[in-house]
């Protein structure tokens, strides 16, 4: 439990900056999410805090001591490696021991602790067993209790679900959740994937080419995002180029492509007539819509791909480009007519120039 | 590896091939018990005497063999310091002509020895006088060094360097890391390169008859010498003893580390 700082971080390799004066606070037991692309700088972050990769200015504080000058085996931070960096010649509980022997524990203590954390990930009965004789789930959380033993100020988890199947995913999602809560660990996830951080994280915090371009409650993230690019990175499928036309009352004409004009409500203030904007919409928000419903839009399925939970659909004759949309429950067929509706409210609009 | 019955035919060739390369062993250990002075094949009878003339003959077989492995045991210790050291230095880091570098370090496998014997004797008998002791000893240290070089960048390679980043987030030094978790992963490598290294050192005929002195002299030279005066089944006794040796070498490392890395 511990309170992580990091000041205007940077860190340069030649030419390339790869984190730009990077200022983030993790308050205590808060897990915070580093979410961007590869080559955002997310993992050299990581590596900075975890005392691999030589800061080059800023600082790295935790509980208010510097970390910049300490080495990394003497910084309490606890690592979990995306390919989890099993000790092969070691088995599971040597290698979750690994770090308590370091530090010359009473054999007994040791056993004690080992056996808790071993009822905490669920590992009972394979202590003795060597990595390559564990499935990926169970490596998995034999990573985690290594890291967890020795009860670090600060977590780092790095992509910790990236190597695991769909069904296991959601089942270590509620682990790595409930296991943190339990042990209030203040810790940063770093991924790339938007579900992973919004279903982990207390905070979300997008970075792109070193810097942060947004934090906030995954909620907040995930249907407001800050900028063009961060909503095209969070799924927002559709984006329609439009023109901002006149407003009346509370109300702003959007003239889109294929002459469609769409309401919105916005404030007057917003945007200037003749602003180009661009419509986002994410496609599971698009709704069906008969043709006596208001606002209604006129579609023709284009392809049709039926994903088992959803049906995936490409929209053509609605605007200029295809529109995207994700129904549940919905048999489609390529050349049908269909209505939808976006709600306004789902809409995002961005300033494109 | 795949399950596929083996049929007669290369099960035939494999044996084949067997006894052709066991064939000159089989010979020399049967002629070694040979009670004949002239090694006829087959044997006559069987006799001990050869085995005992090792350690009563005047040729000194004992102190050659003493000689040698003092030479073998001190080079191999110090290439393995020094071969691991280079290896983990060119794998661990990036930099410019570590290429080259690794090329220099195998190099003296492509120098001919008795080019290299006649250097080494040259600067020893004028600029530099060294004992002949010291002086193959030297010779071997650079000409062994390759084999640990190369078996130990072997295992490096595909060696996965997050595990070292691991053992400091939990707490190990850089030694500790090296001790507990490197060195552990790498040992069947560098065993098998000093094992190559000790045997080819202490086999080792070119620098040892070049550099050799009346006070030090080394086994195969003892051989050489022996040879040409007398070719008696001594010989023959004395390959015996090496051919065990070797095979108890190799046996061992199989028991305590394993050979199966030669399988991959």
């Amino acid at each position: 439990m511990a309170i992580l700082e990091l000041n205007h971080l940077t860190k340069k390799f030649d030419d390339f900056t790869a984190v730009d004066d990077l200022s983030l606070t993790v308050a205590d037991s808060e897990m915070v999410a580093l979410l961007g692309e590869s080559g955002c700088g997310k993992t050299t972050t990581l590596r900075m805090i975890a005392g691999f990769t030589e800061i080059n200015s800023g600082t790295v504080t935790i509980d208010g001591t510097a970390m910049n000058s300490i080495p990394a085996y003497k910084r309490n931070v606890g690592i979990f490696f995306q390919n989890y960096a099993l000790f092969p010649h070691l088995t599971a509980c040597d290698n979750i021991s690994f770090g308590l022997k370091l530090k010359r524990l009473s054999k007994k203590t040791i056993k004690e602790k080992v056996e808790r954390i071993i009822q905490i990930v669920k590992l009972e009965g394979l202590e003795d067993r060597y990595p390559r004789e564990l499935s990926g789930g169970q490596q998995q959380r034999v990573a985690l209790a290594r890291a967890l033993i020795m009860e670090p100020s600060v977590l780092l988890l790095d992509e910790p679900l990236s190597n695991l199947d769909a069904k296991l995913r959601i089942e270590m999602q509620v682990e790595i959740k409930r296991i943190q809560r339990l042990l209030g660990i203040t810790t940063i996830l770093v991924t790339h994937d938007q579900e992973e951080a919004i279903s982990l994280a207390d905070r979300v915090v997008l970075m792109e080419k070193g810097a942060i371009v947004q934090v906030g409650k995954p909620r907040e993230v995930f249907e407001n995002p800050a900028s063009l690019f961060i909503a095209d990175f969070m799924g927002f499928v559709n984006f329609i180029d439009a023109t901002i036309g006149k407003h009346t009352d509370g109300e702003t004409e959007v003239h889109c492509s294929n002459n469609q004009v769409l309401t919105l409500p916005l404030e007057a203030t917003r945007f200037a007539k003749g602003d180009k904007v661009s419509l986002a919409i994410r496609p599971d928000r698009i709704k069906l819509a008969g043709a006596d419903d208001e606002g209604m839009l006129c579609g023709r399925i284009e392809n049709a791909t039926y994903k088992g939970n959803i049906t995936r659909l490409e929209i053509r004759d609605v605007f200029d480009k295809p529109l995207y949309a994700h129904l549940s429950d919905y048999e489609g067929f390529s050349g049908e007519a269909i209505g939808v509706y976006l709600p306004p409210e789902k809409i995002r609009i961005f300033k494109t120039t | 590896m795949r399950e596929e019955r083996v049929g007669i035919i290369p099960k035939i060739i494999t044996i084949g091939v067997l006894l052709f390369l066991m064939a000159p062993l089989i010979v020399i250990i049967l002629a070694s018990f040979s009670p004949t002075v002239l090694v006829v094949f087959p044997p006559q009878g069987f006799s001990l005497e050869w085995y005992a003339n090792i350690f009563t003959s005047s040729a000194n077989f004992v102190s050659g063999f003493a000689n040698s492995i003092k030479i073998a045991v001190i080079a191999t210790s110090i290439d393995i310091l020094l071969g691991v050291s280079a290896a983990l230095a060119v794998t661990r880091y990036n930099f410019k002509g570590k290429d080259s570098l690794v090329a220099f370090f195998t190099s003296p496998m492509y120098v001919p020895s008795i080019a290299f014997s006649f250097v080494i004797l040259r600067i020893t008998s004028s600029q530099l006088i060294l004992s002949a002791f010291t002086r193959i000893l030297l010779g071997h240290i650079v000409i062994i060094l390759p084999y640990i070089v190369r078996n130990t960048l072997a295992v490096l390679t595909g060696f996965n360097w997050s595990l070292e980043d691991a053992a400091a987030s939990l707490g190990a030094s850089p030694r500790q890391t090296f001790m507990k978790v490197t060195l552990p992963l790498i040992k069947p490598g560098v065993m098998a390169g000093a094992l190559l290294s000790f045997l080819y050192s202490f086999d080792e005929a070119v620098l040892g008859n070049m550099l050799n002195s009346p006070k030090f002299i080394t086994l195969p030279v003892r051989i050489m010498n022996y040879m040409e005066f007398s070719f008696d089944p001594t010989l023959a006794a004395i390959s015996t003893l090496l051919i065990i040796l070797s095979l108890t070498c190799i046996v061992a490392m199989e028991r305590f580390i394993g050979l199966d890395m030669f399988l991959k």
